[in-house]
């Protein structure tokens, strides 16, 4: 965008991305690997007795895409919001040990059999990848933390680390378990949406809702960071206090996505670029924006993992990766090329 | 009162955390419709003491008043309504319009959605007209010369509409013709009240366009005063080392600073 935004032009574009994610998500729940009668969904709303299909689309397919479009949306804000803080076009949610955290709670909990702690909603897999996804934000929001601001180099290389340790402690409960659970810690980190109901799809909100709340209100803020730090302090901005609640709104959207539906690569590298490219670099127009295309990409990602191979279904990882890659490559060349 | 200071610098040190070097105590008064150009060697503490004055660093000794109110009691959209501040670097992450990155300056006299209004859109337009830059509004940053990117970078600040500006090394490598124009709009802004406290590198520039002069040396003040109490050899050479030389402009008669023709001579000899 070259021209300066005004609330004219913030209704129109952000109302076009709603547009077009309100569809998509209308149309999505109706492509699956069973083929569903419209009729037989309708007529079962009103029947006393079980209708599959009906069953299958409100308690499948329904939770199943929302929980796509809110993970996707919610991982490409994240990945938006920390590369601007960060400085870094690379900069995606899992650099925060994210992925590695989330990873290591999943495989401590799958590598128990029997294991079942439940906390309300949240099944025991889900509380040991959030606890891992926390424990990794934490620690790194702690050694980054320099004299009431954060080191956004630091950050950069704790959040290496901890994914360096956590995959090294990964790899030592796969080495000790039984291997017949390989298969599911290998599932597990291909990323999944499968959800049953909505109970399950509630356990998003606790955390993602503030989460996205902290980075949503930062909007102007990350325009001005666009500039450098002193810059945006010259503006009149409080840049610690827009870095801290920063980083702490994507560790804890990022966390709430990772612990539900795995850690699914690239949604939050690539979108912000797209964005960025579709409608200019003013944040209170890129971060819904990226909010809606996120959850678009990955609904439509969930659509061909579970139609591409049908009856059986293709981890959703599998399909964001093939389609981030190339686009990854070619940021990377691009960049190569202007320096 | 019109010559009450604006900013007042009182007995401010500071050290940074990693020890080692220091700023001594530093006082100084800015007041408005003056420029006060601050020199010194690299190292001497300049971008540090205008950092202190811009309550972006906080002094472990000393206090920092703007318009009667301690800095360290104001938050920083309070400091960014009166005093606008120009680091020595800027980044630039995304490829925003020139018009845009001026407009971040309204930031501090915006709230909620914060949506430019017209009067937001005409300060906008004045400081695009003042920097002589309004052609270059819808022009992506990167495209710009680097004297353009700074007037650019300029009007962003005075688009605050702050009553001191404080500029680190705002000139530092453009050509003498963008410097010299960068330096008349800095008079003109002058010229209608406003206080422009301004690091430098460039001995000739400090003497030819400010009021006042402080020079910083070793961590500390060495003078402050008008350019011809200060641009002399024996304050130089204190500040800087042997090799300068002293002469007055035939016009204006203020001091001009040139390599010292001894050197010219000894380059001769060893040829």
């Amino acid at each position: 965008m070259t021209t300066l935004l005004t609330r004219k032009q913030f209704i129109w574009v952000v109302g076009g991305y709603v547009v077009i994610s309100v569809g998509l998500l209308l149309i999505a729940p109706l492509f699956g690997s069973e083929s569903l009668s419209l009729t037989k969904v309708v007529n079962g709303l009103f029947s006393d007795g079980t209708a599959i299909d009906s069953e299958i689309f409100f308690f499948h397919r329904i939770p199943r895409v929302l929980l796509a479009f809110l993970v996707g949306g919610s991982l490409a804000v994240a990945g938006n919001a920390l590369q601007v803080v960060l400085r870094n076009p690379l900069a995606e949610p899992f650099i925060l040990g994210i992925a590695g955290g989330g990873a290591l709670g999943a495989v401590i909990a799958i590598s128990i059999p029997g294991l079942l702690i439940r906390i309300g909603p949240f099944s025991s897999l889900q509380v040991f990848s959030l606890f891992g996804c926390l424990m990794c934000v934490w620690a790194i929001y702690r050694f980054s933390s320099v004299h009431g601001d954060i080191s956004m180099t630091t950050i950069l290389l704790a959040g290496v680390t901890v994914n360096i340790l956590c995959g090294a402690a990964i790899l030592l409960v796969r080495y000790l378990v039984s291997p017949h659970l390989l298969v599911a810690m290998d599932r597990w980190m291909m990323g999944g949406l499968d959800v049953v109901g909505y109970g399950e799809l509630s356990t998003l909100f606790p955390l993602l809702l503030p989460g996205l709340f902290l980075i949503f209100i930062h909007g102007n803020s990350l325009n001005q960071l666009a500039l450098g730090k002193e810059m945006a302090l010259g503006h009149g901005v409080d840049v610690a206090a827009v870095h801290k609640q920063v980083l702490l709104g994507t560790g804890l959207a990022s966390a709430a996505a990772v612990s539900l539906a795995g850690p699914i690569g690239f949604v939050g590298l690539i979108i912000p670029h797209a964005v960025r490219r579709l409608s200019g670099s003013d944040h209170r127009i890129v971060l819904p924006g990226a909010f809606c295309t996120g959850g678009a990409f990955l609904t439509v990602c969930d659509i061909v993992a579970r139609t591409v191979v049908a009856p059986t279904e293709m981890p959703v990882g599998i399909i964001t990766a093939m389609v981030g890659g190339p686009v990854f490559l070619k940021i990377l060349l691009k960049r190569e090329r202007l320096s | 009162m019109i010559d009450d200071p604006l900013l007042q610098i009182e007995g401010v040190q500071y050290a940074y955390r990693t020890g080692g070097w220091r700023l001594a105590e530093c006082s100084f008064s800015v007041t408005a419709g003056g420029i006060l150009g601050v020199i010194g060697p690299n190292g001497s503490g300049k971008s540090t003491l205008l950092k202190l004055a811009a309550g972006i660093l906080n002094p472990v000794q000393g206090k920092v008043t703007l318009l009667g109110r301690n800095i360290a009691h104001m938050n920083r959209k309070e400091i960014a309504c009166v005093l606008g501040y120009l680091p020595q670097h800027t980044e630039r992450h995304f490829d925003y319009s020139a018009e845009e990155v001026v407009a971040t300056g309204r930031f501090p006299h915006t709230s909620g959605a914060r949506f430019l209004n017209a009067y937001d859109r005409e300060a906008i337009s004045k400081s695009l007209e003042k920097t002589e830059t309004e052609k270059l509004r819808h022009r992506p940053i990167s495209s710009l010369s680097g004297g353009e990117r700074q007037r650019v970078l300029l009007a962003s600040v005075i688009v605050q509409e702050p009553r001191i500006l404080l500029l680190d090394e705002p000139t530092s490598g453009l050509d003498i013709h963008h410097q010299m124009r960068f330096f008349s709009v800095l008079s003109a802004l002058v010229a209608k009240g406003m206080a422009v406290v301004v690091v430098t590198h460039d001995l000739n520039l400090a003497s030819f366009f400010s009021d006042r002069i402080i020079l910083l040396a070793r961590g500390r003040i060495l003078h402050q005063g008008v350019a011809k109490e200060i641009l002399t050899q024996e304050i130089l050479e204190d500040a800087y080392g042997r090799g300068l030389e002293i002469l007055s402009h035939p016009i204006t008669n203020r001091p001009i600073v040139l390599p010292s023709s001894d050197i010219h001579q000894e380059r001769e000899k060893v040829s």
